[in-house]
């Protein structure tokens, strides 16, 4: 089962609760796919048993061959390549490039245009005791982190596992990306306006998918709160409440994870997988 | 010698310089010799998502023009119209007539 932690706000608690409810469920993978800044080793400290380079493949012009007839740039929805037949030059822009293929199959010279492959961005694979442990960590200076993200998911993961998938802030490509195979979505937020903001753009994304989703509440306040409104009017349940606390905050900081500084929250965390479990059998 | 303005609309001299270059919705090309409008065209790349700059400056080789005068092209068309020798003159809040003008007496720069 796929279970996905997103939020929209950024800083609301995603890795917080990802982490420890890996922690809590313990045979299980925890996979990080905030591809930008992945932070889950910080606190699951995996021992990392593989470390690979991800790769796409892009087109490498021999100007010596090409006959400068401008088929590839013509073909190129994104305008990756630009041809300049006066002064005999192939350029090629690799941040516009969406690794499609379709200069390659339309250049009707042999050997003007080949293949290479373009590292992206490193995956890494471990195990924190009992959870296997994949991340994936973009290399600075790339446009987009959807073609990594989309990588692991579809080579890199195995769907018979239960997967806790931690994604990126936000509601933007690679959150989309994330959310696509997902069999239940947590939605991690704070009761602010910032928080509930973010959380409505969220949940829009999560309804276009048709997904299930339940919300958790982090720096809870211990009443009602605007966030409890809205989980009624857009009925997707508030399925835990995590308490504002500086003791939480502090042991955070140190890198100590939450169940080891709130007594009684791994029962709780079981509890919802346990839940979400019943409902994704019921559909 | 033609040179290319990107300007905001197709009214001719008149038109007001576009702000933005790649995305500029018509080009003027202009006969500097002959001092004569060469022709008006539009955009047609002016919406596509990602590389415009790049269309344009394809579209500015084909011409034939040997300047492009006009609001600052982004580093991806600046890098193809300096490997194709067009000189980039960038000029603002100006029509093309002032432009025209203005390039006729800093052409030296």
């Amino acid at each position: 089962m796929y279970i996905a932690v997103a939020s929209g706000k950024g800083g609301t608690g995603k890795t917080l609760v990802s982490t420890n409810l890996a922690l809590s469920i313990g045979t299980c993978t925890y996979v990080d796919l905030d591809v930008e800044e992945p932070n889950g080793s910080i606190f699951l400290k995996p021992e990392i048993e593989e470390e690979l380079q991800y790769t796409l493949p892009v087109p490498e012009i021999n100007e010596g061959v090409c006959t400068f007839c401008e088929t590839c740039a013509k073909a190129c929805t994104y305008n990756a390549l630009a041809i300049i037949p006066p002064i005999e030059k192939a350029m090629f822009f690799p941040d516009l490039c969406h690794a499609c293929g379709v200069c390659t199959y339309v250049c009707p010279v042999d050997g003007a245009l080949k293949e290479v492959n373009k590292e992206i961005g490193k995956i890494r694979i471990g195990r924190s005791g009992p959870i296997k442990f994949v991340e994936g960590r973009m290399n600075v200076g790339q446009p987009s982190g959807v073609p990594l993200i989309r990588g692991i998911i579809n080579r890199y993961l195995d769907m018979k596992d239960l997967l806790i998938v931690d994604l990126s802030p936000g509601t933007s490509c690679p959150v989309v990306e994330g959310l696509k195979k997902s069999d239940y979505i947590i939605l991690v937020t704070e009761p602010t306006p910032f928080g509930l903001n973010d959380l409505k753009l969220t949940v829009e994304i999560v309804n276009e998918l048709e997904k299930d989703a339940g919300i958790i509440v982090n720096k809870d306040n211990g009443k009602r709160t605007i966030i409890d409104d809205f989980s009624d009017e857009a009925n997707i349940p508030v399925i835990l409440k995590i308490p504002y606390s500086i003791d939480i905050q502090r042991a955070y900081s140190k890198g100590i994870p939450l169940i080891e500084s709130m007594p009684g929250i791994k029962e709780k965390f079981k509890a919802l997988i346990g839940t979400i479990f019943e409902k994704n059998e019921k559909n | 010698m033609n040179v290319l303005i990107a300007v905001e609309n197709d009214a001719g001299l008149d038109s007001k310089l576009d702000s933005r270059f790649g995305r500029a919705s018509y080009f003027l090309i202009y006969d500097m010799d002959e001092e004569k409008i060469v022709s008006i065209e539009e955009n047609k790349f002016k919406n596509e998502p990602s590389g415009v700059g790049l269309r344009t400056a394809s579209f500015l080789i084909d011409s034939g023009c040997k300047v492009a005068i006009g609001a600052r092209p982004g580093p991806k068309a600046a890098s193809i119209l300096n490997a194709a020798n067009i000189k980039i003159v960038t000029v603002e809040n100006k029509t093309a007539k002032e432009a025209i003008d203005w390039y006729k007496q800093n052409a030296a720069l």
